[in-house]
Formats: structure tokens, sequence, C-alpha cells
């Protein structure tokens, strides 16, 4: 008799049959050589996107710690530490879903506009325009997976993470607008024109 | 904030209708407290930011009603005008006798995350991939109102009445109000409103 838990067992069965069905289903067309195609196309963006945030974060962090815009800031700091443990477990759900389908896991930040952003953190030359960066990167995280949740073909384990991963992102971009300047960046909808597609993801 | 659960009778109206339904309610019921609570003397002579909060999002709960009602016309349903049942007798006896930002402030924060929640669940389960975007639209901006409405109650505990007005004025900020308006890694949903909750009868 197995010592696995039976409920542990259930959950990869199951995660194995939706993530199949979620490669199987129609989306925008993927590289001749990608393992991602359909929903799960969609799921890989998205792990690439927190993988790219956690990256983001760690830059500021660095800069930060360096002392590079002057007397530490210790709320941005604390922001700063907590959003990127989000961001790892973030990563984690979507990968989990790619695992579930036997499909590798987005491990790095396959990306066409990840180095723009990363220099854009290395350029900046105050605490503002640092900001900024990552206020730009949570805002485009949270219309991407705001239209994921409305693209995905398959009701299943993809459109839970994004509906329920979706608002803290958002919430990362508020509080960060209103943590420095106390002036509030929240419009009435989020919407999805600056969601990123799948044509980004260079997986 | 609590409230007396629906009725059990269950809506003959598709789900989408039903779940559109009751996020027009409670959206209703956000524009009609945010209405009341910017009357009150101490909003009133206070804190401009605190003002402008309420302002702005009264704003964006009246867009979102009309929203919604929007999409409950196209799905073929009756428009929800009034104020969700379950929570509006309670939230009208707690504004009556709030009397300091803190309070307020506390009470806002429960209400967005409500609906936020309601929406988040609702995202996952409507059958419309138009009315799934929308209500994660709108639960990230619940979401939003409740980061920044979480910001100023710590500044109000930790004895200010404002945010940073600049990164160098930042720089006095506590570490904890940093992290206080993303206090979690996943939106939940428990406390999500039944689907049923403001449908119209």
């Amino acid at each position: 008799m197995s010592g696995q838990p039976r409920r542990t067992f259930a959950l990869g069965v199951a995660g194995i049959g939706i993530g199949l069905a979620l490669d199987a289903c129609a989306g925008s067309p993927a590289p001749v050589s990608s393992p991602y195609s359909g929903d799960l196309r969609t799921v890989a963006l998205a792990a690439a996107l927190e993988n790219q945030a956690v990256s983001a974060y760690r830059a500021v962090d660095t800069a930060l710690r360096a002392g590079r815009f002057g007397p530490a800031i210790p709320a941005l700091s604390a922001f700063v530490q907590a959003a990127t443990a989000h961001h790892v477990q973030h990563a984690a759900t979507w990968n989990a879903i790619l695992r579930g389908a036997r499909k590798p896991v987005v491990t790095g930040t396959p990306l066409s506009g990840n180095s723009q952003l990363m220099d854009s953190i290395q350029a900046a030359s105050n605490v503002d325009e640092l900001v900024a960066a990552v206020h730009g990167m949570e805002t485009q995280a949270a219309q991407t997976h705001t239209a994921a949740v409305g693209n995905l073909t398959v009701a299943g384990p993809a459109v839970t993470a994004a509906a329920t991963i979706a608002p803290v992102e958002a919430m990362h971009a508020a509080a960060l607008g209103y943590l420095l300047s106390g002036k509030s960046s929240v419009v009435s909808f989020i919407g999805t024109g600056g969601a990123l597609s799948t044509k980004a993801l260079t997986a | 904030m609590t409230g007396s659960t629906p009725s059990a009778a269950a809506s003959e109206a598709p789900l989408d209708v039903q779940v559109l339904q009751t996020a027009a309610s409670l959206e209703n019921l956000a524009v009609a407290s945010y209405t009341t609570a910017a009357r009150l003397p101490f909003v009133v002579h206070g804190s401009g930011q605190l003002r402008a909060l309420i302002a702005r999002n009264t704003a964006h709960h009246t867009a979102h009603a009309q929203a919604f009602n929007l999409s409950v016309h196209k799905a073929g349903g009756a428009e929800q005008h009034a104020a969700d049942a379950r929570y509006a007798v309670n939230v009208r006896k707690i504004l009556a006798t709030t009397g300091d930002p803190t309070s307020l402030v506390g009470l806002f924060t429960e209400l967005e995350d409500i609906i936020a929640q309601t929406c988040t669940r609702y995202a996952i389960l409507a059958t419309g991939g138009g009315v799934r975007s929308q209500f994660a639209s709108v639960a990230s901006v619940e979401a939003q109102h409740g980061a920044e409405l979480l910001i100023v109650r710590t500044l109000l505990d930790t004895g200010r009445a404002e945010s940073a007005g600049t990164a160098v004025d930042a720089v006095a900020l506590p570490a904890a109000v940093g992290t206080a308006g993303i206090p979690l890694a996943v939106y939940l949903t428990a406390d999500a409103s039944a689907i049923n909750e403001g449908a119209v009868r």
C-alpha cells in the first residue's frame, strides 16, 4: 500500500487531466519549437511574468540596499520584500498547472520585453523612476491576468489562478503609488489594453 | 459587518444574470454608504486625502453599478438598482454611530473586501468570457480601494493623518505602512456573496 496521501494523489490525477484539456484548446498559435500551446501558452506567459517580477524586485532591492538613492526607505523595502514573496508564490501556482499538464515549468524570464524593464530599473536615477518601472510592470501583470480570465477556454485551475492573482497584482500597483506620493493611481476599471499577448512569450 | 443570509429561494434567471444583479446590488450599497460618509462632520472637516478617496471611490462604484446593469440588460435580465439587502441595514446602523476616521476606514475596508471577494468568485463562476473579464476587472479595482484604505488605516494607527507627499517624506514612514496594503498573496473568495443574494425577484 502506497504511503502517498489519497487527496494528493487525486489532485495530481485531476491536474494531468485538466492540463491535457488546456493543451488541446485553441488559442494563439505557438512557435513551432514551443512546448506550450492553447491555454497552456497563457499559463506559461503568466509564469514568465511572475518570474520577471521576482527578478525586477530583486534588482530594486539590490539598488535600495546599495544606497543608490540616498537614505533607506523602510516602508518601500518592506513592500519589496512582501511583493517578491507574493510573486514567487504566484510563479509556483502557474508552474504547478504546467507540471500537471506534463509541460516544462518556466524558470526564467522568456519575455520579449524583459531586457527593457530590467534596463529601466538599472537606469533609474531616483526612487520615483525606480517605483514607476515596477508600477508599470504590476499594472501590466494585472491587465494580463484580467484578460486571461476572459480568454482561457477551459474553466478550471488556470481561470481560478488568474482571477485570484490579478487583484493582488493590482493591489501591488495601488499600494506602490499611494505609499510614496499619497496620490491614488487607481482608475475605474482595470483595462486589458496593456495586457501582454502570448506573442511576447519567447519560449 | 455581518448580515443575515439570503432567502434560499433560487432564482430562475441564468447564472450570469444572477451574479451580475448581485454584484450591482453590492455596488449600489457601496455608493449609498460612501455618499452618507461624505456628509459626516469629521469627514467634511478632516483629512483632504480621506475626502478625496471617498469621492473617488463613490465615482468608481457608480461606474461599476452602471456597467453591471448594462451587462444584465444585454443578458436579458432586469437591472438591479437596490442596495444589497443582506448588508444594507447593518452598514446603515454602523455609519450612523461612526464618529472617527479609523472606524470609518475600517468599515469601508471590510465592504470593499466583500465586493472584491464576490467579484473574484463570480469571475471564476460566470459562463461568458466577457462577463468573467468584467468581474476580474472590477474585483481588482475594489482590491485596490482596499489596499489604499489599509494604508490609510495604518497611517492613522501610527498617528499620521495622511500619506507621504514625496519619496523624501516616505523615508519617515514605518515599515508596517509598506506592507499594510498588500496583506495577501492570493485573493480570497470565502466571504463572497451567494450568487442569488442580490437577484431581482
